[in-house]
């Protein structure tokens, strides 16, 4: 019993700053996964392009507690992770860009990515196995948010790029 | 053999026409998105691949910004594209409305997009940048086509903020019209990038460095109100399709190597908005952009907020000033009079 009071009074108590995310959970339709290398849309233009869209697992929007969401803002299209004890100022860094500072030009794509943050496919993977079933979210606190959230490097993206053009 | 002709005639005529467009709704409860990011993520395809158009529509009052939208991953052709549209409470009227009406604010990029022939009407944009980074309020980014009309882009003190930036016209003219775009440091509309001869028309921008830069690329500039701009026109316009008949309360508007341009332009004019500090860009009754546009009638014929220039005489700017019907009281006493005259009790 006391246990369970302390589970209730966290979850009511940390209401107070607490961020939804909605994490993509399809592959992108030009998820480079699906199109084999070598094939003629294998530019740097076309690659630099398709590295810039979402993909699995990035998150897409970042809303505060409560939300209502749409009737699609769910399985297939994305999963929705609470964050309890997160504020929107800590979580508004998850939908950020990836910006190359090093580009020459602006009109070159300074932007590389639209998201800088991803959660591992794993998670997604797992949150959508959940789904339904548990819940229609996942809940993390904000030490397992960051262990799980991974950054996107401007030289590792450019790198693949290359080794993908070497195929 | 008829059995078999029909056959063959609907083997060909089925496959002409395209998939049904289809509408998803945007809005903070009950529809199919919370937001247009989610609705862009959600749906992003090849549309001509997939033969399909689709309309992102956001509806009813919005209690909170939207803090970005980015439109990337997609692509689409002239018959085959997305358009995003706000409708009833969420659509930009001629005052900017940071409570009830949709918004996507944020620092440097409140509207972006990279995709080409992409239609967005009816928003607000607002960016609250207000150092040196670059921030655009609508930004077409390099994609060709697109058009952006009846909007509300609104800056802030950054040096660099623009309003409504077309990167690349491309070999269709994009289209910029009935938008208005205010406290814009750098440029009101930028479409010195663009190709192909972007039409700038029916625009109204207001307290901006300069209000429409273009280059020679084809930009066309008709009926557009400059108002608290440094520099109305820079760079040098289409020379065969002429810039004219704008409004200005300069002394002048400038366009370089285009001594035809300019017709018709109002210059040294007075103030001819409701309540420039309220926001609110309604022409004011007898003001001097009424009426005085060119017809542009066999391109558009709609206006900021959901009107229709209906009334045959093209306003100048964004907004639509329409007038109540003349005599109509008058009408009613002449009958009254008529009926009194006649000895028929009405």
């Amino acid at each position: 019993m006391r246990i369970l009071l302390t589970f209730l009074f966290l979850l009511i108590a940390t209401q107070a700053q607490s961020v939804e995310l909605a994490v993509k959970a399809k592959e992108h339709w030009q998820s480079l996964a699906n199109i084999p290398a070598g094939t003629t849309q294998d530019t740097i233009a076309w690659l630099k392009d398709v590295w810039l869209q979402k993909h699995k697992g990035e998150i897409v929007a970042v809303m505060p507690n409560g939300t209502t969401w749409g009737r699609l803002d769910a399985p297939p299209n994305y999963v929705i992770i609470k964050v309890p004890n997160a504020t929107m100022g800590q979580a508004s860094k998850y939908i950020s860009p990836l910006i190359d500072t090093l580009a020459v030009n602006e009109s070159d794509s300074v932007r590389v990515k639209e998201r800088r943050w991803h959660f591992l496919r794993k998670v997604v993977d797992s949150a959508l196995t959940l789904w339904g079933i548990d819940s229609s979210y996942v809940i993390l606190t904000n030490a397992q948010a960051v262990n799980i959230v991974r950054e996107y490097n401007v030289t590792a993206i450019k790198q693949k790029i290359i080794n993908r053009l070497r195929q | 053999m008829r059995y078999l002709l029909t056959l063959g005639f609907l083997l060909i005529a089925i496959p002409c026409f395209p998939q049904a467009a289809r509408t998803y709704t945007v809005c903070e409860s009950g529809c199919d998105h919370a937001t247009v990011q989610l609705a862009d993520d959600a749906h992003d395809q090849d549309l001509p691949a997939n033969d399909s158009i689709l309309t992102f529509e956001i509806q009813n009052t919005w209690t909170s910004d939207e803090t970005g939208v980015s439109i990337v991953g997609w692509t689409m052709d002239a018959t085959r594209f997305l358009t995003i549209t706000a409708v009833g409470a969420a659509r930009a009227g001629a005052t900017y409305d940071g409570t009830n009406a949709y918004r996507t604010v944020a620092t440097t990029a409140p509207f972006f997009n990279s995709e080409s022939f992409l239609v967005v009407d009816g928003i607000q944009a607002s960016t609250t940048e207000t150092g040196a980074t670059v921030a655009r309020c609508i930004d077409m980014g390099s994609a060709p086509n697109c058009t952006v009309k009846n909007c509300f882009a609104k800056g802030s003190t950054g040096s660099n903020v623009t309003g409504i930036n077309f990167g690349a016209g491309g070999t269709t003219a994009g289209v910029i019209r009935n938008n208005i775009v205010i406290d814009c440091p750098l440029k009101g509309i930028d479409i010195s990038a663009a190709i192909g001869g972007v039409k700038a028309d029916n625009n109204t921008i207001e307290n901006c460095g300069i209000g429409v830069e273009t280059n020679t690329q084809d930009g066309i500039i008709r009926n557009t109100i400059f108002f608290n701009v440094t520099t109305p026109v820079s760079g040098v316009p289409n020379l065969t399709t002429l810039s004219e008949e704008n409004w200005t309360d300069n002394a002048s508007i400038t366009y370089t190597s285009c001594g035809s341009c300019g017709a018709g332009d109002q210059l040294s004019q007075p103030d001819p908005f409701v309540a420039i500090g309220s926001e609110n860009y309604s022409l004011a009754s007898g003001s001097t952009p009424i009426d005085a546009g060119k017809d542009l009638s066999a391109d558009f014929s709609d206006a900021i907020g959901g009107k229709t220039r209906t009334d045959g005489f093209f306003d100048k700017g964004a907004d639509e000033l329409i007038a109540a019907p003349v005599g109509g009281d008058r009408v009613l006493i002449r009958i009254g009079m008529m009926f009194w005259h006649y000895g028929i009790e009405i």
